[in-house]
């Protein structure tokens, strides 16, 4: 699961943002999203990256794992997941 | 010798084709989110005109404001003006939507003409393509219509100059072009050739005073289409047009354009139009294209009381080593001057800034967006160097130290088509996330 070529993730005053470098598109996100895709981008898997948020935020692991496969449900469907 | 067929030998229809703009905005002004680039295509209307004047019907295909013609249609198009000869403009970000409606003129037995800044500057290639005959090299209007009299009269096309053929196994450039001399002499642009009602919605009308640049700015290619000599219209010309977009449109008072790559080069024209403009009671909100180099404050006052509300300047870079490099001729030092002269009188500046320079860093681009953001009272857009054709970047790779990559569908100025050992292409889009951001959040105009 990675980030499809021409797509730049970027932080910006702590605030993550995707660039898309193809139509020049801009997109901001918010702290969860932002610590998604840089565990993605660090190689995690979903379960990888739950176990991480799981760590960092005071919610139950069901939660936090539907967040994280919605995120990426979204961000497939957006087009910026290479698989 | 070159030898053309035409399909309808009695038909003296040209059809001429606006592509959309790029593949950034492949529905053209439904897509794109700055409506400030789409303008009425002034280059095919002055061509438009000028072959109307010498006794020739024209049809001109702009999908710049409206959903794009399709190959059906575009087909159809052809079909029923029985046009023989069909020329295509093309920008180097649009080149590859210019190619298609050339394949299907192509396969309709057209004669494909292609001009615009990406032949006038890359003809070698262009006329290698099979769906593309000609490639007219510079300004148009008298190239074209020596042409289309020519392959009309089944003449051959070889003495005429500002072309480009292939044939079969070489391509030839016929030699440079003359220059028109007086622009006064060409006729306006034909507005009534297209449909003006999108372009009068967005109050996105524009004209141009002058042609040409006397500058040569690396990263540049004025200089290649339209010369290194600057000329110029009469103001009692520009009123002339001033006037039809009163007259024909109801038009006075709303928001115009100066396109002139340089509006501000001599103050004796400027002068004249500003005053006629005052006499004639034309309350237009116009903006224009300068250099910072080339205002006074009695300049910006005059234009100011002319209905001038903002000014474009090339800023570039905030590095005046890189400046020098890329010979613009100006001063950061410069740069503040105008700013603070523009503030004084009330009309905004408006920085186009680049990153990108081969030599620069992900700091220098960085020191760009900051100057950005320290200028709240500036207007900043912000792109990627993109060395089109004709520029010397692009002419002269080794002597820069580049390898540009030749996708012409990048060089739309977001993307970086040259491989640098300063930087990286995500040092590129790093600094321009940034500037997005802070435009995101106001702190950019």
């Amino acid at each position: 699961m990675r980030l499809k070529d021409g797509i730049v993730f970027n932080k910006i005053e702590n605030e993550g943002v995707l660039f898309n470098q193809e139509n020049g598109h801009f997109y901001s996100l918010n702290e969860i999203a932002s610590r998604i895709i840089e565990n993605m981008l660090s190689g995690k898997d979903v379960d990888g990256i739950v176990d991480v948020l799981s760590s960092e935020y005071d919610s139950e692991r069901t939660a936090i794992f539907e967040d994280v496969k919605s995120y990426i449900k979204e961000i497939r469907e957006m087009g910026l997941l290479l698989d | 010798m070159m030898q053309y067929q035409l399909r309808w030998p009695a038909n003296k229809n040209v059809l001429f084709v606006i592509p959309p703009l790029t593949d950034l905005y492949p529905n053209s002004v439904e897509d794109a989110r700055d409506v400030d680039i789409i303008h009425p295509p002034l280059g095919i209307l002055y061509l438009s005109a000028y072959v109307k004047k010498h006794g020739y019907d024209s049809i001109i295909v702009d999908n710049l404001a409206k959903k794009p013609m399709s190959h059906n249609e575009f087909q159809s198009i052809i079909e029923s003006s029985k046009s023989n000869i069909v020329c295509i403009s093309s920008m180097s970000a649009n080149y590859g939507k210019a190619l298609e409606y050339a394949e299907v003129a192509k396969s309709n037995s057209c004669i494909v003409i292609m001009g615009g800044p990406h032949p006038s500057c890359n003809y070698r290639v262009v006329v290698e393509n099979p769906f593309v005959d000609i490639a007219i090299i510079g300004e148009g209007e008298i190239i074209l219509h020596e042409l289309i009299n020519a392959l009309n009269k089944y003449e051959p096309i070889d003495s005429i100059k500002g072309i480009s053929y292939w044939n079969g196994f070489t391509s030839t450039f016929t030699g440079r072009s003359k220059r028109i001399d007086h622009l006064d002499d060409l006729p306006l642009p034909d507005y009534q050739g297209i449909d003006m009602n999108p372009y009068l919605d967005l109050q996105s009308l524009g004209l141009i005073t002058s042609r040409g640049c006397p500058n040569n700015c690396a990263f540049c290619s004025s200089r290649s289409i339209w010369g290194k000599d600057t000329r110029f219209r009469t103001e009692k010309n520009v009123i002339e047009e001033l006037d039809f977009f009163c007259n024909q449109y109801d038009y006075a008072g709303k928001n115009l354009v100066f396109y002139d790559d340089n509006l501000t080069l001599r103050q004796d024209c400027l002068f004249n139009i500003c005053n006629a403009m005052i006499k004639g009671k034309y309350l237009f909100n116009w903006k224009c294209m300068s250099r910072v180099d080339t205002i006074t404050i009695e300049m910006l006052q005059k234009m100011k009381s002319a209905g001038c509300y903002s000014i474009s300047f090339g800023v570039e870079t905030v590095n005046d080593e890189s400046l020098k490099k890329i010979d613009k001729r100006i001063t950061i030092k410069a740069v503040e001057n105008a700013i603070k002269m523009c503030n004084e009188v009330g009309i905004t500046f408006h920085g186009y800034f680049m990153i990108g320079f081969p030599w620069e860093s992900k700091q220098d681009f960085m020191r760009t967006v900051d100057f950005i953001i320290s200028h709240p009272t500036i207007e900043a857009s912000l792109s990627v160097l993109a060395p089109y054709p004709g520029t010397d970047f692009y002419d002269n790779q080794a002597k820069w130290g580049i390898q540009i990559e030749e996708r012409w569908d990048k060089f739309n100025h977001i993307s970086s088509v040259i491989k640098s050992k300063s930087y990286t292409a995500e040092d590129i889009y790093s600094a321009f996330s940034t500037y997005l951001f802070y435009q995101e959040r106001n702190k950019i105009k």
